[in-house]
């Protein structure tokens, strides 16, 4: 049942994220199944595939919104829902599972900027009260960050005066400016008008260029495609397939990897051969 | 006509709305003839002692009882919001038994008419002689004559304190719960604790909603303060009545007392008003530029209607 992992861990080069054997249950339902991936320093990992399968599951575990039921996730050198005290792994305190979500960004579908705040005021939010950053130099931090998603002439807008597409990459403003370790995308076009998708793709596609490191559970194929250094794809709580973007595309190595490629692409194979 | 397509047709008044505005006017002349009416009725009443009203309107009792009205209402108000935060995160706890207990306070609470509360407060000491801090089934401890610790003004403080602290933890409960869940979590995915996501996310938003019925419920205080005057606590109404006792005059006093209460509930609804406006940032798209006619579409398409024909 184990997905085999693609790629053997290096002792000298530990993966900056390291999913083991992870599974959970809802009552008796199995959402995550042995669940396995390394996700590299740098990285930008794509996670694909039907609804329900387990992928925002999984994003979740990674950042400890959700718990899972056996295996074990390690982000740096943090194990995730333990810390080391006595040379014994007990379990997080609300304050130090607190302060392990601080560095991981999260931006999700549903957007959810604070809407009684403008959208500096979300931006500095958690270096300024988390963080414990001064002001002025949250502020300036803010901007630049601002900046580098077009949102400059934005600043005093409460959430509710943007568009969708503003609305996510102020949220992905403000994911950044906690200077993440990790940052997860749960489905972050999925709820935007078609027009305003290219717009937020075009942000992460930058960000992904900086080299920061992401993990992206999405369903714009070509998107992924494009970006991703790895593609995961998952079905019914498993990993059916892990690989570069060229090998799970054009060479899929299972069934339901090629019927759920052909359910998305509407191009069908000729897509996937585009991409090859 | 006939020849012309139907979406292009002008469309007739037929004499519609001049009804309406006819209607509209003529209520308004028969509101204000209402209102004349009884106002010059009420002025040039023999019974109505304008001289009265206008001697003991600024009487130094009936300010010191408006004082003391003040002084409950805002006593009240501090205990009923403490108490009420308290109520509020009981009820949505994940533990059964402080849920239970918060609930049946709840329930009891709004269940006794406040003014048997306010009486069962008062006459405590005919029921329990002495109030304290002990160890139980033990000589060790404080003890009081209960008349002593709980004079009539604090026993009406804790009656009305406690009264409120019912209504005011459900109004903050429902406030809390209509904050959006997703709001929460993108506080918990930033690593906020939960102290600071209650007053950084929760608290503000909850303020939107929780501000128009609290307004509510503090004015609802504030008149029910007057059944104090039951067990004679000097407030504003106890005063009045004292006067009218005396002189008989009655309604007079009665219109004092009620022209500080409408003092009062004007300068409560002025606060409201700042404080809703002030948690509302963020809830409107535009900023109060657009100006919106319920008239204008329907005026423009005749008018481009016309110019096609």
């Amino acid at each position: 049942m184990l997905a085999p992992l693609s790629h053997p861990v290096a002792l000298a080069d530990p993966a900056l994220v390291r999913v083991r054997n992870v599974s959970k249950y809802y009552g008796d339902a199995k959402v995550l199944d042995s669940v396995s991936l390394d996700v590299q320093s740098g990285e930008v990992r794509c996670i694909i595939g039907p609804s329900g399968s387990g992928k925002s599951t999984l994003l979740r575990c990674l950042n400890a919104l959700t718990t899972f039921d056996s295996g074990a996730i390690v982000v740096g050198e943090t194990r995730v829902g333990y810390t080391e005290r006595g040379g014994k792994l007990r379990p997080w305190t609300a304050r130090e599972a607190a302060a392990f979500r601080s560095r991981i960004g999260l931006v999700s579908q549903h957007v959810n900027l604070f809407s009684h705040r403008t959208v500096i005021e979300n931006v500095i939010e958690g270096p300024k009260y988390v963080l414990g950053i001064p002001d002025r130099e949250a502020r300036e931090r803010a901007a630049a960050l601002l900046a580098r998603v077009g949102l400059s002439d934005k600043h005093d807008s409460y959430p509710i005066q943007l568009s969708g597409g503003q609305q996510q990459r102020a949220a992905i403003a403000r994911a950044l400016a906690m200077q993440p370790q990790v940052i997860l995308f749960d489905e972050a076009t999925s709820a935007l008008d078609p027009e305003l998708v290219g717009e937020v793709l075009a942000v992460i596609r930058q960000l992904a260029a900086d080299g920061l490191t992401m993990v992206l559970v999405t369903h714009e194929m070509r998107f992924a495609a494009e970006v991703a250094d790895r593609v995961t794809v998952v079905d019914r709580g498993r990993i059916i397939e892990d690989g570069t973007a060229q090998q799970v595309f054009s060479q899929p190595n299972h069934s339901r990897t090629a019927e759920f490629l052909s359910n998305h692409l509407d191009l069908g194979s000729g897509r996937a051969a585009r991409i090859g | 006509m006939a020849s012309i397509p139907l979406e292009l047709r002008p469309v007739e008044d037929g004499g519609e709305r001049r009804w309406t505005a006819f209607r509209h006017g003529a209520s308004w002349v028969i509101a204000s003839f209402v209102i004349a009416y009884l106002a010059v009725g009420i002025a040039l009443n023999p019974a109505m002692r304008w001289d009265v009203i206008a001697e003991y309107i600024t009487a130094p009792l009936i300010l010191r009882g408006l004082w003391l009205t003040i002084m409950i209402t805002v006593g009240a108000t501090i205990i009923g919001i403490a108490g009420g935060l308290i109520v509020a995160t009981a009820r949505m706890s994940e533990n059964l038994l402080i849920r239970s207990i918060a609930t049946g306070y709840v329930n009891l609470f709004r269940a006794v008419p406040l003014l048997v509360q306010i009486l069962i407060w008062y006459n405590l000491g005919t029921f329990l002689p002495e109030l304290g801090i002990g160890i139980p089934f033990t000589n060790f401890g404080f003890y009081a004559p209960t008349n002593d610790v709980l004079s009539p003004l604090a026993a009406c403080l804790v009656a009305i304190g406690l009264n409120q602290s019912a209504y005011m933890g459900e109004i903050i409960r429902g406030g809390i719960l209509s904050v959006q869940h997703g709001q929460i979590e993108a506080a918990v995915a930033l690593g906020m604790t939960r102290v600071r996501i209650f007053w950084r996310v929760i608290a503000p938003q909850a303020a939107r909603s929780i501000i128009p019925p609290m307004g509510n419920d503090i004015i609802n205080l504030l008149k029910a303060t007057s059944l104090v005057s039951v067990v004679g606590a000097g407030d504003l109404m106890t005063r009045a009545q004292g006067v009218y006792a005396a002189t008989y005059q009655v309604i007079p006093l009665l219109l004092v007392a009620s022209f500080w209460y409408l003092v009062l509930t004007a300068l409560l609804s002025f606060v409201q008003n700042i404080l809703e406006r002030h948690f509302s940032a963020g809830t409107k798209q535009d900023h109060g530029t657009q100006k919106s006619s319920a008239g204008e579409p329907v005026r423009q398409l005749q008018v481009s209607a016309r110019e096609a024909v």
